[in-house]
């Protein structure tokens, strides 16, 4: 039966049928998703992390089998399926992918295999919001790019919060960083609901389906997935595979069978470049964000550095240890690392930093270590006899360094500190991770709604290069006028 | 002034002074010379406590500074600060400050020690360029100056602390010969005045001329001390009369050649009228 739609005779050149003879050849269906605090949908089994489970596995195993293939799972961040279905990263996509014009202005989207409904979640004991009007003027957190942050900003008035994961969200919650969290009730389910300090508030409220993604011109592929999820409806698998995660609900068969089909839109892909005057004002917004993080943290950095260099060449033992030792883990661990440990990891010890002031002290505390190691070698590289005449003259260790030694060191150590403040610049899109809206997360934001991953990435480089590209020649040119005094 | 007793200072085991005893009167000053390593630029940042020294007892003026097994005292610690703006030091390589002009590497140190107020600080920096005849190089750098007058501004530098006592580590040996005279002639100028000074240098004719007692040293000791003319004429040691013999000006030390008889006297003789002073 699995067999019996496909159509016989096609020719090689035949380009709606080439994906459903590849595959039906390779006797594999690969099916991308993102396993990364992925569950219940697909992610790693905790007692054998090597094995991917998730009710979306069992989902593209029954319809590998309808089509009379195996299924293999290509990991994928999740913003960036659809664009890697179209690369032809894998033949389809069964990952939470909703059907919503948007993404049919991109790929097409088979019949769905899921409805879902959104949740409020909240602290247990919280009982203040009912529905999500109750939202409005608090501090929500949603899932990057899910159909909650949409909601939410569609509705305004909210604060929302957008996470990367949905673990760093209740964590959060609990931490009272966000006072509610809008979510997709298998997510709600999975994570919220079995944790004693969180609650839900509220019924869930606006349906919506995930469907399979195809590339449009796949029509015959399209056609054997629709066909399939209707026989796994039809014969109740589906049914099991939802009762064994527990994501099966009343409502769910008589979803899945009314189902009417969303409207593709009707004009093409969105062109950022054309309506410049809508999308960069947005890119800009972010782009303040990045500066203001990169001054501050570089001044953090600036000054802890020097604070750490002069206690690693001037302290006593105990201090030049803890000085070195400081340097060397901050140099030789992942600015990522420390961003999750002082944002998320931090309030385990009482301190609950905003991800604002979490996003400067990770950036700065991590280039302090760097410019520590260019203060030194710029302090180092002043020849002795000047630190020598200094105190022979009778000024303090601490007068000599002010006035005769770190004045020159300053300038040996003008260049790579330049560098590094462009470094620490494109390194600030790392804090998106902790929730800060800045540039590039803006941009990743925006690409993923219009799909013109290269105009908006043109506008994003060029803001980047405008900010960085001055920054460079300041510095060349304080360089050449502090030398020009007396070399 | 000056009393050096027992010192004695070691790097790792390796001893550099061995049992250094030196006393000196206000306003005289001594020529220290001998052979390269035995411990004279050691000495010299002894007295100032750029080093410490291991055993032994350092007085200048009224600064007792007593070290055992190469142990300060707490005190004797914070005393080392107070000295050392009460000595003036002059090293082989200037050690001007690069990024500050000759009149502000002059009032860094009156400004920031001495708390003097800026206008009083250039103005006592200006008379003492004009001093090391430098007045119209105040606002030069010291990279656009030539070694001699670097040299001279770092003199200037150490004066203008108004030390009691300035020590001189071979502060013409880093310059070429034509460029010496200037720097000697400063310090000429200020033995006269009756600066306390403790001068290592090879300078024959400036030893001859300002010296009022000459020290050799050897191998971290003090072989033999005495007025310039008898330590030149009959040093008592046979190593002090070979190591004069080296460093005395090459014109002399052939007209001594020419000379038979007595080459200790010949050599003296000759510097005496034919030296470049
Ligand atoms: N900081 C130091 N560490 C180890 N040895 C040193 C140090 N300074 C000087 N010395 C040694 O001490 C000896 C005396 O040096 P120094 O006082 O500079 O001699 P001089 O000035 O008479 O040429 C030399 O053998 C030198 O190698
Ligand atoms: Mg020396």
């Amino acid at each position: 039966m699995a067999l019996s739609f496909l159509p016989a005779g096609v020719s090689a050149d035949d380009t709606p049928c080439a994906t459903i003879q590849e595959v039906e050849a390779r006797g594999v269906l690969r099916w991308g998703a993102d396993a990364e605090g992925g569950a219940p949908y697909v992610f790693p089994d905790p007692r054998n992390p090597k094995r991917y489970i998730g009710f979306e596995v069992d989902i593209a195993r029954a319809l590998a089998g309808r089509l009379g293939v195996r299924p293999q799972m290509v990991q994928n961040s999740w913003d960036g399926l659809v664009s890697a279905l179209d690369r032809g990263s894998f033949d389809i996509v069964l990952n939470g992918l909703e059907i919503t014009p948007e993404h049919l202005g991109q790929i097409a989207m088979s019949r769905p295999y899921y409805a879902y409904t959104q949740q409020i979640v909240v602290r247990k004991g919280d009982g203040s919001m009912r529905r999500v009007e109750d939202l409005k003027g608090l501090r929500v957190g949603v899932l990057s790019a899910s159909v909650a942050q949409r909601i939410l900003e569609g509705m305004g008035g909210v604060d929302v919060r957008v996470y990367p994961g949905n673990v760093e969200t209740c964590r959060d919650l609990k931490n009272k960083r966000i006072d509610a969290s809008l979510m997709d009730l298998p997510i709600a389910l999975h994570y919220a609901k079995p944790d004693p300090a969180l609650d839900f508030a509220g019924k869930p409220f606006a349906v919506g389906y995930y469907g399979v993604g195809v590339r449009k011109k796949d029509t015959k592929l399209l056609e054997a997935v629709d066909r399939a999820i209707a026989a796994l409806l039809a014969s109740g698998e589906l049914k099991r595979i939802y009762l064994k995660w527990g994501l099966w609900d009343a409502d769910q068969e008589r979803r899945l069978r009314r189902y009417s089909p969303v409207e593709p839109p009707k004009e093409g892909n969105v062109s950022t470049l054309r309506e410049w005057r809508t999308f960069l004002p947005l890119l800009l917004e972010g782009a303040v964000v990045t500066v203001e993080i990169s001054f501050l943290s570089m001044a953090l950095a600036i000054a802890l550095g020097l604070a750490l260099a002069l206690a690693k060449l001037f302290g006593v033992t105990p201090v030049r240890w803890a000085s070195t030792a400081y340097i060397e883990v901050f140099r030789g661990t992942p600015l990522l690392i420390q961003l999750y440990m002082i944002y998320y990891g931090l309030p385990n010890l009482g301190i609950r930093l905003s991800s604002f002031e979490a996003a400067v002290m990770g950036l700065g505390l991590n280039y302090a270590a760097y410019e520590a190691e260019n203060y030194r070698a710029g302090i180092q590289a002043i020849p002795e006899g000047q630190m020598e005449a200094a105190l022979s003259l009778g000024m303090t260790r601490w007068q000599a360094l002010r006035r005769v030694v770190l004045p020159q060191a300053v300038r040996i150590v003008i260049p790579p500190i330049s560098n590094d403040f462009i470094a620490l610049f494109k390194d600030s899109s790392l804090v998106s991770v902790i929730t800060m809206v800045e540039l590039t997360k803006v941009y990743g934001m925006l690409a993923t709604t219009t799909y013109d991953y290269m105009g908006l990435g043109l506008m994003t480089a060029a803001i980047y290069l405008a900010l960085s590209y001055p920054a460079s020649l300041a510095a060349k040119f304080i360089e050449r006028k502090l030398r020009y005094d007396f070399d | 002034m000056i009393s050096i007793e027992n010192l004695s200072k070691s790097f790792r085991h390796h001893e550099v002074l061995d049992n250094i005893s030196l006393k000196q009167d206000k306003a005289e000053v001594i020529v220290v010379i001998g052979p390269s390593g035995c411990g004279k630029t050691t000495l010299l940042r002894c007295l100032n406590q750029l080093e410490t020294f291991d055993e032994g007892k350092v007085t200048i003026g009224d600064i007792t500074i007593c070290a055992r097994h190469g142990h300060l005292s707490r005190a004797d610690r914070d005393k080392q600060l107070v000295l050392r703006s009460r000595v003036g030091m002059v090293f082989q390589s200037f050690n001007l400050f690069p990024h500050m002009t000759a009149v502000e590497n002059i009032i860094e140190a009156p400004v920031t020690v001495k708390e003097m107020s800026q206008a009083m600080a250039v103005k006592r920096a200006l008379d003492l360029l004009n001093k090391v005849g430098l007045e119209d190089k105040a606002d030069f750098y010291p990279s656009q100056l030539s070694g001699g007058q670097q040299q001279r501004v770092a003199i200037a530098r150490a004066l203008a602390m108004e030390p009691e006592v300035m020590l001189f580590d071979e502060p013409t040996s880093a310059l070429d010969p034509e460029l010496k005279e200037d720097v000697l002639r400063v310090m000429r100028a200020l033995a006269n005045e009756g600066m306390t000074m403790l001068v290592v240098t090879h300078e024959m004719s400036f030893a001859r001329d300002m010296a009022d007692r000459m020290v050799f040293m050897e191998k971290g000791r003090i072989l033999e001390e005495g007025p310039a003319d008898v330590m030149f004429r009959s040093p008592k040691h046979e190593r002090t009369r070979e190591f004069l013999k080296t460093i005395l000006p090459k014109k002399s030390f052939k007209a001594g050649n020419g000379k038979p008889g007595d080459s200790r006297q010949a050599t003296f003789e000759d510097l005496l009228s034919g030296g470049d002073g």
